[in-house]
């Protein structure tokens, strides 16, 4: 099948260690640009851990340098999340009751997790911010040894080629970037996610490191932290760490 | 070893952080039973940096005076005048290493290059490359592996 045409330059291989890892290393070349493969052999997700990566799911990251100031480029989390959001529901149709985000940047359909997102950020040559924005969305197969609940389009009634979705995801992305404006359309970024959230409003858990931090759900602040508002009143933002929703309390 | 989670009050933080801001202070610690809270000015903003912390009722008195004498440890406030000094882009998380349990990017006594990554600072699961802004040898690393940093926190120095 011939490749569906996108608008951004695009960098295919067959198999790749990590898509990511491919666009690490070109940071001094053209930009933005995709760097998509049809399996990774060395996929990973947040620090360090592995990412399986069999052929049939999309694997794309997205390079980007100078998208903004540094202090600014945690928001391209959001931006990220929403793009992969409208690329799901552009392709599929998929009813919005059933998909939904996850904080800060988790595409889930029916509560299980349907994609990883990875930010790596760093200089590029002369200076510039460049980041890297890599997706993994599980079109055919979805793995079944994690600790969270996982899902495939497939699986949830929408099969779906990779590059057909890799298409749409271009597109979304080029939109929701014109939307955030380089961060300042931050605020239109962070209304249009809270719309598309799950879980605000409910009780959820912060992982950090040792600590965990239980509290409800309340809104993103002006960064896109996470502010959780705890049984004793006390509000505390996270900006990083595993979220889940708390387990109910054993009876 | 006590291991239940921190109780800080945050209207005592608020109240320390006010009287540092009224007074000519750069640093105020507070002591009392397992807490020990410790304000520090490093201009422009105030933050407050819990050293040390265990469930303590905090009824604690006003700091005296004395309070205000520097610490053992040497003063935050030096250090973010120390021309080697890196700080932190970004608020986040600082890694010190890849992955848990991989090898750190650098230790006291590392030789760096210009551009070299030093640590890591994830903010909504960015993860940042904090790169060497210029070559040397990294004689001190102030931030601890996993810890929260503010925008402008030391996180260490290179020489």
């Amino acid at each position: 099948m011939a490749p569906t045409p996108v608008a951004t330059p695009v960098v295919r291989f067959d198999t790749v260690g990590s898509t990511n890892e491919a666009a690490l290393a070109q940071v001094g070349g053209a930009a933005p640009c995709w760097f998509v493969a049809g399996r990774q052999t060395g996929g990973r997700g947040r620090r360090g851990r592995p990412w399986a990566s069999e052929p049939g799911n999309l694997y794309a990251s997205l390079l980007l340098v100078d998208a903004a100031p540094a202090a600014r480029q945690p928001e391209l989390c959001f931006v990220a999340a929403l793009a992969l959001y409208d690329a799901v529901r552009a392709v599929t149709g998929i009813d919005p009751l059933r998909i939904g985000l996850k904080w800060p940047n988790d595409v889930m359909i029916d509560g299980a997790k349907l994609a990883g997102i990875l930010l790596e950020g760093t200089v590029a040559p002369g200076g510039r911010a460049a980041t890297v924005i890599g997706f993994g969305v599980n079109c055919a197969h979805h793995p079944a040894d994690t600790p969270y609940p996982t899902t495939d389009l497939a699986a949830a009634g929408y099969p779906t080629d990779p590059p057909a979705l890799f298409a749409a995801l271009d597109a979304a992305m080029a939109a929701r970037l014109a939307e955030w404006a380089r961060g300042a359309g931050f605020a239109a970024t962070r209304d249009a996610w809270l719309r598309r959230a799950s879980g605000l409003g409910k009780a959820m858990t912060a992982r950090l490191g040792s600590r965990e931090v239980a509290g409800v759900f309340e809104a993103l602040d002006f960064s896109g932290a996470m502010v959780l508002r705890r049984s004793d009143g006390v509000r505390e933002t996270i900006s990083a760490g595993d979220v889940f929703p708390t387990p109910a309390a054993p009876v | 070893m006590k291991t239940n989670k921190p109780n800080i009050d945050p209207a005592l933080v608020r109240e320390i952080a006010n009287l540092l801001s009224e007074s000519d202070l750069t640093e105020i610690e507070v002591q009392h039973e397992d807490l020990r809270i410790r304000v520090v000015r490093a201009a422009p903003t105030v933050y407050a940096a819990p050293v040390s912390v265990a469930p303590a009722p905090v009824a604690a008195a006003a700091p005296a005076p004395a309070a205000a004498a520097p610490a053992s440890a040497a003063p935050v406030a030096d250090l973010s005048k120390h021309p080697g000094l890196v700080t932190s882009p970004m608020v986040g998380t600082a890694y010190l290493g890849p992955e848990p349990g991989a090898k750190y990017f650098v230790e006291v006594g590392s030789v760096v290059k210009e551009g070299q990554t030093l640590l890591i600072v994830e903010a909504m699961k960015t993860m940042n490359a904090i790169p060497a802004p210029r070559a040397g040898t990294v004689t001190r690393i102030i931030v601890e592996n996993a810890q929260p940093v503010e925008y402008g926190e030391p996180l260490l120095i290179i020489e």
